[in-house]
């Protein structure tokens, strides 16, 4: 990664829906930054607002207040028709590859859709075009003619993959892409998309809950806790000495392969996260932070620099 | 586990599970045996289709006749249940054996407040009513951590997915039974709650000597909290060993392949993946000519495609399937 500008840059990004009289502030004011060739995973628990906020860069979400910016060029904020030139070059794939394939559509129909419609390929050498894409996700082009269902779950989220690479994106964003498959699969999975990232040069917006892949696959690591990002490091200065206490009690959940089984000591994080309708004062984390102190509950924390990046804490300023 | 000879609380044998459909029938479960003895926890591990599930929902008699078709033996403390009558299965289920699942919202009536759930349970299965089962709903609920009344009048959906999965548990544990089915009850839940689920669960099992069968996904998960695993691929066992024996020193190939396909969290870079390539044999009927693994197998030789490997003893308490030498499998740990 060079020190070129950044292919994108969120800032102080906001969305908030309204329901029911209360107001869920699900992202409220995230900044960051992704350079070209780099992934950046998205971390945190259910509801920490990881899903919004990419579906926000995509248009999915509509966003209250802040920017982001596509090489410079701001994509928030547009109409549907303004929006088009951008959609391309941001691609979204999810965690249910089930889900977002049309059952109707044969493979080769899947994505011949994309190439034609973003002008990718002209109907004499479409057929071309997705067996290349096919073949570079690892699947035998033989098989085009086939519909969703005669695919395993690996296969399916392959296809998704071709599909989303078909417009040639700048900007992959991946919501839990290997959740729901089986972890040799998964494997399969994170090679191809790092093999793709090596080839192409595609930036990836990682979102995952599980921190495994986490450290295989990204560069850069932002957590998330009830709207905020509370630490933004270089993934291995984040495992090796988590700055924020949010992330330690995250790390030390993690049930581990080599750990000695049973008796082990881990800090338990007691009580859940709370609702971003009604988010606590000050520090958000305070109510369940072993370390808090008088500040925490009336000051809201910045982010302050610590080695390899920033954390949310009073304690790291 | 207590160190004097014991006897099994349950024992499996050669238990296998046909299903019919009408232009196909696949052998989900073949030939399975093992044993959980009292107060140990005992992991059922592999990926899906692999028939952990299918083998623990035969516990329970939860298989639809005659689409399935169960055959072999299973004991519960003297007791055989494969076969067993509509009537007899009541008496087991709940009061001797209970499951807790993935998605605790799918097991709790939406209709019915937490209370009324729990009140169903004592009233048919202790004939608790009025306040002796209020006094025992309580009781329970705070022993998974649920402290208050408040809770007892909450619907399904006012809950967290945490604890739902608590409100599950306390339904499990009400009779008190022997045996804890857990299917993948935490595969849903962030780790955080994960975490906390896990430690009740321990705790439980100390307190009350409970036996839990295991069934999971995640070798992190079975290493904080199984005694020993069962590792099952394509209908069958391929191993089985005490937890630290199975995750450190592996015996067969596809539990070597599974723990080097897994992200590490605690290795720099997240450690190096070896994604096992293509994908299970299809589960037919008939018999298999060669070892299921054989095609996805790093270590496959010649003599593996000439039948399929038994189940052996491997030493101490351990059982593999697979011909390749131990001694060979040891020098070339990765």
């Amino acid at each position: 990664m060079s020190d070129q500008a950044p292919l994108l840059k969120v800032r102080d990004l906001r969305v908030h829906f309204a329901t029911e009289g209360t107001l869920v502030r699900a992202v409220d004011g995230v900044d960051f930054e992704l350079r070209a060739g780099e992934t950046l995973a998205l971390v945190g628990e259910s509801g920490c607002g990881k899903s919004t906020l990419a579906r926000a860069l995509v248009g999915l979400n509509p966003v209250t207040s802040g920017s982001a910016e596509l090489s410079g060029r701001t994509i928030t904020g547009l109409s549907r028709a303004a929006a088009r030139p951008f959609r391309r070059e941001l691609q979204l794939v999810f965690q249910d590859p089930y889900a977002s394939l049309n059952p109707r559509f044969t493979i080769a129909q899947a994505l011949a859709e994309p190439l034609l419609l973003h002008g990718k390929a002209s109907r004499s050498n479409v057929d071309e075009k997705v067996c290349e894409l096919l073949a570079q996700v690892g699947l035998d082009p033989q098989l085009r003619r086939r519909y969703p269902h005669e695919f395993s779950g690996g296969q399916r989220q392959r296809i998704s993959i071709a599909r989303a690479l078909a417009v040639e994106p700048r900007l992959l964003l991946c919501d839990e892409v290997t959740s729901a498959l089986d972890v040799s699969i998964q494997a399969q999975i994170l090679e191809l998309l790092r093999s793709i990232q090596r080839e192409r040069g595609l930036s990836y917006l990682f979102i995952t809950h599980d921190l495994g892949v986490v450290r295989y696959i990204a560069h850069r690591v932002a957590v998330m806790y009830v709207g905020q990002i509370v630490e933004l490091r270089d993934t291995e200065s984040l495992f090796e000495s988590p700055a924020h206490p949010y992330t330690q009690a995250l790390l030390a959940s993690i049930p581990r392969v080599s750990s000695s089984r049973q008796e082990r000591l881990r800090p338990l994080l007691a009580g859940e996260v709370p609702s971003p309708a009604r988010p606590p004062s000050g520090c958000r984390f305070h109510p369940r932070c072993p370390l808090a102190f008088d500040r925490c509950p009336k000051e809201h924390p910045e982010l302050y620099d610590v080695p390899g990046g920033s954390s949310r804490c009073f304690l790291n300023h | 586990m207590s160190a004097h000879p014991v006897e099994e609380l349950l024992r499996i044998r050669d238990l296998s599970v046909t299903f019919s459909t009408r232009d196909s029938t696949v052998r989900a479960v073949d030939r399975v045996s093992f044993d959980v003895r009292p107060g140990e926890v005992v992991g059922l591990v592999g990926e899906s289709g692999c028939g952990k599930s299918v083998t623990s929902l035969s516990i329970l008699g939860l298989h639809e006749r005659p689409a399935a078709q169960v055959t072999g033996s299973i004991r519960l403390a003297e007791r055989e249940l494969v076969g067993a009558t509509p009537a007899q299965l009541r008496e087991v289920r709940g009061n001797r054996v209970s499951m807790i699942f993935q998605d605790p919202l799918t097991s709790l009536n939406p209709y019915l407040r937490v209370e009324e759930q729990l009140a169903e349970v004592l009233d048919l299965h202790l004939q608790l009513r009025g306040q002796p089962a209020r006094t025992r709903m309580l009781e329970i609920l705070a022993q998974v951590g649920i402290p208050g009344e408040e809770r007892l009048r909450a619907y399904p959906h006012q809950l967290s997915g945490g604890m739902r999965q608590r409100i599950c548990i306390a339904m499990a544990l009400l009779c008190s039974p022997e045996l804890l089915i857990a299917d993948e009850p935490t595969t849903m839940l962030d780790v955080t709650i994960q975490a906390q689920i896990l430690d009740l669960l321990r705790s439980l099992r100390k307190q009350r000597n409970m036996s839990i069968l295991f069934i999971t996904h995640d070798l992190g998960v079975v290493s904080e909290i199984c005694d020993r695993v069962i590792v099952m691929y394509a209908g069958r066992i391929v191993e089985q060993a005490r937890t630290a024996e199975v995750l450190q020193a592996p015996l067969h190939p596809y539990t070597e392949a599974l723990l080097q396909s897994t992200p590490r969290v605690d290795v720099p870079g997240g450690g190096t993946l070896h994604p096992i390539g293509g994908l299970p044999p299809r589960l037919s009927a008939e018999k298999l000519q060669e070892c299921a693994f054989v095609a996805r197998c790093p270590r496959a030789r010649e003599g593996c495609k000439n039948g399929e490997p038994a189940l052996s003893d491997a030493g101490g308490e351990r059982l593999r399937r697979c011909i390749v030498p131990v001694a060979e499998m040891e020098a070339t740990r990765s």
